[in-house]
């Protein structure tokens, strides 16, 4: 992690915390992945994939106080205007990081107005692989169609798709809408993507998936939509409108294959509607292969 | 000679006082005014555009002038530092360093500040509404007062001054 980043992630911690993350040996402190933190538990680092505690010298407790102070700097003092974000249980960072949150909802109505009483947080420094995507981009290049990318958790999906449309945008300079709906891909702050999607990338951010697709092919006329996670319904229902206008389109689904294409109604719904025709299957181990789909 | 110039400035100087006097009043109404335009910009800047507490901070200090400026610019400039825990404990500390402001003004300012920058908009309009309410309650009783007090003070220098003068002589 170069020092920008560590800086990045210590402006949001509270004092004592950044201290523990600046007094890491260097070699350490590159391979953090998640700073997490519990109320009343001692706070942790994930480095290379282990969590360990983040302090070496003394247990650094985390307190109310200290969930208090980290979610205010990381909304900075202004959790109305970051409302929709939190809803949905997250705070988008500078530099791309994230600030996932625990606690307990408030309803309006039914409806998650906003979260209370923050009970754990993991702050995720944001990872890009520049240049994975370089063979779907190819293969898009050569024969644009409509790609699918499926993958468990964690897999690297958002990673692929975020790489996919960067070198879609600059390296083969086609205009590509994002739609960014949960701030994980273009992680924007103050309007300015804080992870590489290119420079003829427009996005939406933190709009349902559907509008926001209207919104880009009306106003914006992209060759391609990127969109991260079909989870409901109208998601589905949006792309196959979004396809007939002529419109690229490349998303995301959780899945451990094609099998599970067939076995979720959602995803069996996608493939009756044959809106896409090529299919990106990650393994779980950051490797993937392409498919075409029947 | 002497004697009159004694006369003349022992009576220009409690005039002055008594001048002075009246003039806090009239501060103070438009501290209170400033105030009260500055909260009108902040419900509506957060019901509207949700703009952020740093951005409008600052954009209260370009509005508003004198003290009034002062105040959310230091604000502001703590604010976007993201070294304070709270926005509670940014308003105690330069609410306790704003001496110009009456003690009523700062105690709806504190709790402004205790309501600021949490939760969502509804409960942020809530809170200004309430500072707005107070602020206003307080410009109203100095207005009522305003007249009365500006001639008293000015009358009182002036007959102080007199009085002075004819008891030295």
């Amino acid at each position: 992690m170069t020092d920008a980043r560590v800086r990045q992630i210590c402006a949001v911690l509270p004092q004592e915390v950044a201290d523990a993350l600046l007094a890491l040996p260097p070699g350490r402190r590159e391979t953090l992945e998640e700073v997490r933190l519990r109320r009343g538990c001692e706070i942790t680092a994930v480095l290379a994939g282990r969590e360990a505690p983040l302090s070496l010298e003394r247990p650094l407790v985390c307190t109310g106080d200290t969930l208090e102070h980290l979610v205010n700097t990381a909304c900075g003092y202004s959790a109305y205007a970051a409302a929709d974000a939190l809803r949905q249980g997250f705070l988008p960072l500078a530099g791309g990081h994230r600030l996932g949150l625990c606690g307990t909802a408030v309803l309006s109505e039914g409806r998650v107005t906003t979260l209370k009483e923050i009970s754990s947080a993991n702050l995720r420094v944001a990872g890009q692989r520049l240049g994975c995507a370089g063979a779907v981009a190819d293969a898009l290049g050569r024969r644009p169609e409509n790609a699918l990318i499926l993958g468990p958790p964690g897999s690297g999906k958002t990673t692929l798709l975020r790489d996919l449309v960067r070198q879609l945008s600059d390296r083969l300079g086609q205009r590509v809408g994002l739609v960014d709906s949960r701030g994980e891909l273009a992680a924007c702050v103050d309007g300015q993507p804080q992870l590489a999607v290119g420079r003829r990338t427009d996005v939406v951010s933190l709009m349902p998936k559907a509008e926001a697709m209207e919104l880009l092919i009306r106003s914006m006329s992209p060759r391609w939509i990127a969109v991260d996670e079909i989870t409901a319904p109208a998601d589905v229902e949006a792309m196959a409108g979004a396809s007939y206008c002529g419109v690229g389109l490349l998303a995301t689904a959780h899945g451990y294959g094609r099998e599970d294409l067939a076995r979720r109604p959602l995803y069996r719904r996608l493939a009756e509607l044959g809106v896409f025709s090529l299919l990106v299957i990650l393994d779980g181990q950051k490797q993937y292969r392409m498919e075409r789909m029947d | 000679m002497l004697r009159t110039l004694g006369i003349l400035l022992v009576v220009c100087g409690a005039s002055g006082a008594g001048f002075s006097m009246a003039l806090g009043v009239r501060r103070t109404v438009d501290l209170l005014q400033q105030l009260l335009g500055a909260l009108e910009t902040m419900a509506s800047e957060i019901a509207c555009r949700q703009t952020p507490l740093p951005r409008l901070m600052a954009q209260l200090e370009t509005q508003c002038r004198g003290p009034a400026a002062g105040f959310f610019g230091r604000v502001a400039r703590e604010l976007s530092r993201r070294e304070e825990p709270s926005v509670a404990v940014i308003f105690r500390r330069q609410v306790a360093a704003a001496a110009a402001f009456p003690s009523p003004v700062r105690q709806a300012l504190l709790q402004l500040g205790n309501g600021l920058g949490q939760y969502d908009v509804p409960s942020q309009l809530r809170a200004v509404e309430l500072a707005a309410q107070r602020l206003r309650s307080l410009l109203d009783q100095c207005r009522e007062q305003q007249q009365a007090r500006v001639r008293s003070y000015c009358t009182l220098g002036v007959c102080a001054g007199l009085a002075i003068a004819i008891l030295a002589v």
